[in-house]
């Protein structure tokens, strides 16, 4: 299936060659019908704009976007262990998911990288595609938004892929992730907020999480249990 | 039979329960456990470290899985010391535990990248000029618009991924264009601490030093060099290993947060307490290391010197006068220049100590016939006459056997008993004055002035000697001394003296309470108690002193008085005693080794090294603003007409007598002159020269702001020098990048050009003065995001390289144990890029060039006695001689198209010329056989240096330090000079040879060298100044003994002959923006001080996510629960904090931890993470440094005087920073900036 890895190449850095394939790029995901009429429009809107813009213009918006700006990373595991030691562990299993399907990496990105991870889900039985997809719907989805709000049409593919997962994205964590990076200007108010010193053990209105007391700590957890809970969809 | 078949059974039928019943082996499924057994299992263990500019040098434990980084713990496998000392190990802190997190992060840095105004600027003109990448660059630096298009947008996003190739074009063609154009001085490179990882150093300096660009300094500049080291001892640094504070009796913690900034070996000073050491810990504020102390002593931040002085007033009268200690008074007259005598001089109705006493005052030199202004004398008790004692500076040079300091005659060879006091034996009394400048009022009114004539008689005893047919009044330095810290003593009489500690007289510890804040009896106590401690154990007292100590404009006071407490204690030299500064990770062990690899001393000598804090003074154009007149620290006795000018003349004097280097260095390209010179058929040096005393040639240090002196390209590898260090942050972006700055002061020119009588002005100031700025980084730092091309290293697991450090004696690697990431590579491999695509790119525009190198006249060569006067050739005073009254001249031949080969082989000057260092030099030709062998041979011949491991081989080949026969040879090269053996220090080990692999295996201990002045052994701890006490080895100073008196010139106008208080400086930075901003809302003033801080190394590891959550994420400040009341802050509340060099946005935090009138930014907070803009400045809010600017110091300057000679990153002005006051507001209102960055960065 050559969906998953078209919309892939499209998250890769934009060059020369990127521009002559586009029309190819459309005629493929229009022949496959792999995405929806209404994302396939979109997409459309999208490749009109990577074809009629200034190519170093794409470029520096596309450094400015994934290489720049963590919460647009397209390095799935910054969106699930961040900069925490677990990630080197995860870049391992991961790996090794791809060698037992006989999939061996041979460039310097890592595995999680997502246009990587996408062609790896292209070589899977369809109901397996979906559902790979489905266990990073909540990330794609979140970066989706993120990418609205700053006005990207990069947004569009993103969109895409949540739409052929086969889960629906669950508001409450996307809402979370946006939370705590919304893409967009800052809101003032709640970025005050969230730099409150938060008393540690004033342990009173609790209304998520293990009752430990610590926001801080709390919220630590609340991330290692929806990863566990990822890894859990995973197998 | 059925029956007994059933009973032989080897099997048991049921799980039997054991333990009375409680246990049970159950039979579910344990595959769960597979996840664990693999979370934990790993490939292979690689041995690295963080080589982050940090003391600590922790060696690590690498994990690697399926080539990825799993994880890292701590090492555990550093060589033992001895029995009855704790071990070195474990090392780490939790910011090197967190540092695994860079290697896959967000914010690494991944492609190699350019600014896309510059690329597309590139790609465009390339094309236009016909694919010439010179001519390309040559076409847009001759365009001011096209310049200024990509300079103005530096610092705003806008970077697109460029190849390797195509970056390492632009790069090389800038350089070559540079270098046709301008001059091979105009490329610069800074990277600071070798130590951390000398190869990646070496290989930007290697690449610099082969095409004649200037590596910068970093220690002065960062302001953790201590003048005062080499003042007194001709050493830069070199402190105990810090297990040597366990054998300590009695630590003083000054101004250092041991626990903080040192921790992994905090526990050193904690187990010594277990044995009973006592520990006073001397802080403003109550900071970690304040809980370890049995006393904790808190005086007014920057008062610290009169702390010091009122200790050095209770040992001197109790340990020297009133019950003298047998072993201080030993110590001092064998060990100080306490015996030395000084010229006494008429001074209008009064006297003033002056020159030491030279054998060339005396009729005939005392016999002594080389070098006898450089000899210094005193008295012989035995015979009461004037003796020449062995081992003064006259005798290191030009003769060979006398340079000792064991107390000889030196032309009898017999022992002789110094004399330390004149009283009882003195012809007569005198009344001598001393600068004082504790009675300076402060503009904040904050530091309090404590009451005194700003020249203070006293008397002092004197003999006559007769000298040059003059009958000159003399005095010796320890009776001085006790005059200037104010002492009675029997006899003299006198004003201005104290006989008892509760007389409020500079500088009684009575004195001092005004000043400081902390009671007399305190400092009485703590000083009497670390004195008797030294006197009962010969030495045992030491003081570990720090950052904060150093980093004040008369930092020297306080570095001389604490260093002065401990020479008169005699614990210099001593193990469990002495002076521990670590400030700056300067301890480069194998530093002999690695000099010809990074300076390129195996191809041209010499290199292009240039003194920091003078350079960014000048070129990013600080001493535009300055307003601190050189008026204001001179010396109330000094003659006021002699010193007409501002601060940056009297560096360009120093520049121009050879005292500091320069560069760029002469107004035209050194290239061009030389071949002016063949034209004309004369011998370049001369022709420089005359064009130079004619007038018609200047040095570029006169015009600092001329286009033709401006440094135009830069590189930055291992250094956030934007982010982190750039004293005067606003000015750099102003002046040097030409961005928008957040500068609110007007430079002088509305005043006129200020009084400036050497310097050129030009009423507009440049900015953007460097066409390219280069940045190899692994994570985008604020220098990143300020750079025109950005380069992304190799992180610390994914190269091989070396590390040492001063806190403990071993030596270990960084290691590959992945490939870089990405498409980063190690600096090593990028400046090999640079130096290939150089060569390449050389044809038709560099060949085999001739050009002519400047450089100061250097401490540890004969160059070091070039003027025992100060004279001015520029001025007529004296003829210009290069070397001798000018920098030396000298013409060298590059051969540029070949500088890809000379950068990865080794060079033929190491057979040449030898290797050496310090002074002493010995033979190679062993060393360079054998890596030959190790290595393999090029074409021609020679070493091959292809890869970092080979660099590293080479380092260790070379250095006396990692190669055994290496430290015999030099150790026996000293000898010669010393007239002692000291070979029996490194012959046991004559045939270790310290290689690479072996120090993966383990750390390995070094070995000893006379580079050093410690020792490795098995009986004592690696402690500073044993070789010169115990082996007699002087040190590297004008009397040979620690110089407690600074005869030159310069120092007695600036009135630092002799140690005392001063006050902080006036840097007038508050009082027009309080003029201006003061009514908008409540303000308060405070001094702004920047400790090193908790949540990071400097700037590294501050913007990760653990280092972020534990501290409160974002630029914070700390302020006083009292200032916090006076104009309503709350704890988290943002603030405004301001001056006229720029603005900072943090938020507060009000603790009680802080005193009064102070605040605390820990260095160092960068721009990347939460920056709101500020209303100061309608920019971004700055780093810490953008409220700082650097200002000079003249007693720096000085230079070609013994030890107060130039040596690179060893003497030098420095960019002190802790002088400086803020004013400071609640926002009401955060302004994120959003918008409009987003808006500009997309333009």
């Amino acid at each position: 299936m050559r969906t998953l890895k078209i919309l892939g190449f499209l998250l890769t850095y934009p060059s020369e060659s990127h521009k002559e394939v586009l029309d190819e790029c459309y005629n493929f995901l229009k022949e496959e019908k792999w995405v929806s009429e209404r994302a396939l429009r979109s997409l459309e809107l999208f490749l009109e704009e990577m074809r009629s813009a200034d190519l170093l213009d794409l470029q520096e918006t596309y450094v400015a976007l994934f290489d720049r700006t963590p919460s647009l990373s397209l390095h799935l595991f910054e969106h699930i262990h961040g900069d925490s030691r677990e990630r080197g562990q995860a870049l391992v299993d991961l790996t090794k998911v791809y060698e037992e399907a006989g999939l061996l990496i041979n460039t310097d990105e890592t595995p999680d990288y997502l246009p990587l991870f996408l062609e790896y889900v292209s070589t899977l039985p369809p109901e397996d595609t979906k559902e790979n997809l489905g266990s990073v719907v909540n990330i794609l989805s979140a970066i989706a938004e993120r990418l609205k709000n700053r006005d990207s049409q990069y947004a569009a593919v993103f969109e895409t892929l949540v739409e052929t997962a086969a889960r629906k994205p669950d508001p409450k964590a996307v809402e979370s992730a946006l939370q705590k990076a919304s893409g967009a200007a800052y809101d003032l108010e709640k970025l005050d907020a969230e730099w409150e010193e938060q008393f540690a053990f004033e342990n009173t209105e609790q209304t998520t999480g293990q009752n430990s007391g610590c926001p801080k700590a709390e919220d630590m957890l609340a991330r290692i249990n929806g990863y566990k809970e990822e890894e859990r969809v995973k197998k | 039979m059925s029956y007994f078949i059933d009973r032989i059974s080897y099997f048991a039928q049921n799980r039997e329960k054991f333990s009375g019943g409680h246990g049970v082996t159950t039979e579910e499924n344990r595959a769960w456990e597979k996840a664990y057994r693999d979370r934990w299992s790993h490939d292979k263990i690689v041995r690295s470290t963080h080589g982050v500019n940090c003391t600590g040098s922790c060696s690590w434990k690498i994990y690697v899985k399926n080539g990825l980084i799993t994880w890292e713990t701590q090492q555990t496998d550093y060589p033992r010391t001895r029995p009855d000392l704790p071990n070195h190990e474990p090392r780490g802190c939790s910011r090197g535990a967190s540092y695994s997190w860079y290697i896959y992060s967000a914010n690494r840095l991944k492609y190699p990248m350019v600014r896309k105004r510059l690329l597309e600027l590139w790609r465009r003109t390339k094309k236009q000029v016909g694919g010439d990448p010179v001519e390309a660059w040559k076409t847009i630096q001759a365009d001011p618009i096209l310049r200024q298009s990509y300079q103005k947008v530096r610092g705003q996003g806008g970077f697109v991924r460029a190849g390797w190739d195509e970056a390492n074009e632009i790069v090389a063609a800038a350089n070559i264009y540079t270098i046709k154009k301008h001059g091979p001085d105009r490329v610069i490179g800074f990277s600071p601490i070798p130590a951390m990882s000398m190869v990646s150093y070496a290989a930007g300096a290697r690449y610099l030093s082969l095409i004649g660009g200037v590596c910068m300094s970093f220690y002065d500049w960062y302001c953790d060099l201590p003048p005062a080291s080499p003042q007194t001892w001709g050493e830069q640094t070199d402190v105990p290993e810090s297990a040597d504070w366990y054998n300590s009796g009695f630590i003083i913690m000054w101004g250092s947060n041991v626990p903080q900034t040192r921790t992994p070996d905090a526990h050193f000073m904690t187990e010594a307490r277990y044995k009973g050491t006592q520990v006073v810990t001397i802080t403003p504020d109550y900071s970690e290391a304040s809980k370890f102390g049995d006393i904790w002593l808190n005086p007014r931040q920057g008062t610290d010197a009169a702390l010091g002085m009122a200790m050095g007033h209770v040992i001197l009268k109790e340990f020297h006068i009133d019950n003298p200690s047998e072993y201080f008074d030993d110590y001092c007259r064998a060990y100080t220049d306490m015996p030395f005598l000084v010229k006494v001089e008429k001074q209008g109705d009064r006297f003033v100590p002056g020159r030491m006493v030279r054998a060339s005052d005396f009729k005939g030199n005392l016999d002594e016939d080389n070098n006898p202004e450089w000899k210094t004398v005193c008295f012989d008790e035995e015979t009461g006459h004037v003796t020449v004692p062995t081992g003064s500076i006259g005798f290191r040079w030009g003769e060979e056997g006398k340079w000792n300091i064991v107390p000889t005659d030196s032309k009898t060879g017999k022992n002789i008993r110094p004399r330390k006091t004149l009283l009882g034996d003195h012809d007569d009394v005198l009344k001598v004055g001393f600068p004082y400048f504790g009675g300076q009022t402060h503009e904040t009114g904050y530091f309090e002035p404590s009451a005194g004539e700003d020249v203070l008689d006293r008397n002092i005893p004197v003999k006559y000697l007769d000298l040059n047919g003059e009958k000159v009044p003399v005095a010796c330095v320890f009776d001085l001394l006790c005059a200037n810290y104010g002492i009675a003593r029997e006899g003299l009489g006198g004003d201005n003296v104290a006989a008892d500690f509760d007389e409020n007289i500079p500088y009684t510890p009575k004195w001092q309470e005004s000043i400081t804040g902390v009671p007399a009896e305190k400092v009485i106590q703590v000083a009497r108690e670390f004195a008797n401690n030294a006197h009962i154990t010969k030495g045992k007292s030491m003081i570990i002193i720090g950052a904060a100590m150093n980093h004040w404009y008369h930092m020297d006071m306080n570095y001389r008085a604490a260093i002065n407490m401990l020479a008169f204690c005699g614990c210099i030299g001593q193990s469990g005693g002495g002076w521990s500064h670590y400030v700056g990770q300067e301890k480069l062990r194998p530093q002999t080794g690695w000099t010809p690899l990074a300076f390129a001393l195996d191809w041209v000598r010499p290199p292009r090294q240039q003194n920091s804090t003078s350079f960014f003074y000048a070129h990013t154009d600080q001493w535009r603003y300055e307003t601190l007149d050189v008026d204001e620290v001179l010396s109330p006795l000094a003659d006021k007409e002699k010193w007409k000018g501002s601060l940056i003349d009297c560096n360009i004097r120093a520049e121009r007598m050879g005292w500091l280097p320069s560069a760029p260095q002469l107004e035209e390209n050194p290239i061009d002159l030389v071949k002016q010179a063949d034209n004309k058929n004369v011998d370049p040096v001369d022709y420089v020269m005359d064009r130079l005393k004619s007038g018609d040639l200047r040095m570029s240090c006169e015009d600092p702001d001329n286009p033709k002196n401006w440094p135009r390209n830069m590189f930055v590898w291992r250094s956030n020098i934007l982010g982190s260090s750039g004293k005067g942050h606003e000015y750099f972006l102003k002046h040097f990048l030409g961005t928008q700055h957040g500068v609110q002061g007007k430079d002088l020119g509305d005043e006129g050009p200020g009084k400036s009588s050497e310097v050129v002005w030009h009423d507009e100031a440049p900015e953007g003065k460097l066409d390219l700025v280069v940045t190899l980084d692994f994570r985008m730092s604020t220098t990143c995001v300020y750079s025109d091309i950005v380069l992304p290293t190799a992180s610390w697991y994914e190269k091989n390289d070396l590390n040492t450090s001063d806190m403990h004696p071993f030596i270990h690697p960084l290691s590959k144990a992945i490939d870089p990431v990405w498409q980063s590579k190690s600096d090593w491999e990028i400046y090999k890029g640079f130096a290939k695509k150089f060569s390449e790119l050389c044809e038709g525009h560099l060949g085999i060039e001739k050009e002519i190198v400047l450089n100061p006249i250097q401490h540890d060569t004969p160059g070091e006695l070039a003027q025992p006067d100060v004279k001015e050739w520029r001025k007529g005073e004296c003829d210009l001689i290069p070397g001798k009254t000018a920098p030396s001249m000298k013409v060298v031949e590059r051969d540029y198209p070949a500088t890809f080969d000379r950068f990865t082989s080794l060079g033929p000057l190491l057979e040449k010329l030898g290797n050496g260092g310090k002074g002493i030099g010995w033979n190679t030709d062993h060393e360079v056989e054998f890596l030959k062998k190790l290595n393999g041979e090029n074409k021609e011949g020679r070493a091959k240096i292809i890869t970092d491991i080979d660099a590293c081989e080479t380092v260790l080949s070379l250095a006396p330090e990692t190669n055994g026969e290496v430290a015999v040879k030099a150790w026996s090269a000293l000898s010669k000079i010393t007239g002692r053996d000291h070979t029996h220090l490194a012959l046991p080990k004559e045939e270790e040879k310290i290689r690479f692999r072996d120090i993966q295996a383990q750390p390995r201990k070094i070995i000893s060298s006379p580079t050093w002045s410690g020792l490795e052994s098995e009986h004592v701890s690696y402690t500073a100044n044993y070789t010169n006490v115990h082996e007699f080895i002087p040190w590297r100073t004008l009397t040979g003994r620690q110089q407690l008196y600074q005869d030159h010139p310069w120092m007695v106008d600036f009135g630092e002959a002799l140690v005392s208080y001063r006050p902080p400086i006036n840097t007038r930075t508050v009082q027009n923006m309080l003029d201006k901003h003061g009514k908008e809302s409540p303000t308060i003033l405070l001094n702004f001080i920047t400790p090193h801080q908790k949540w990071g190394i400097h700037s590294t590891y501050t913007d990760n996510l653990h280092m972020l959550t534990l501290s409160r994420g974002g630029p914070i400040v700390w302020v006083s629960e009292v200032d916090a009341n006076k104009i309503g802050i709350k704890d988290n509340d943002w603030l405004e904090v301001f001056n006229t060099n720029g603005a900072i946005v943090a938020r507060a935090v009000v603790s009680q931890r802080v005193n009064e009138g102070m605040m605390l930014m820990y260095h160092a907070q960068e721009k990347l993470v939460h920056t709101p803009g500020s209303k100061i400045t309608n920019a971004r809010g700055g780093i810490h440094n953008s409220v700082t600017r650097a200002t000079i110091k003249p007693t720096h300057m000085i230079g070609a005087y013994a030890q107060l000679s130039y040596g690179f990153n060893y003497y030098g002005t420095v960019g002190s920073n802790r002088d400086e006051f803020v004013i400071v507001r609640k926002m009401d209102k955060v302004d994120w900036m959003d918008e409009p960055a987003q808006v500009e960065a997309a333009e």
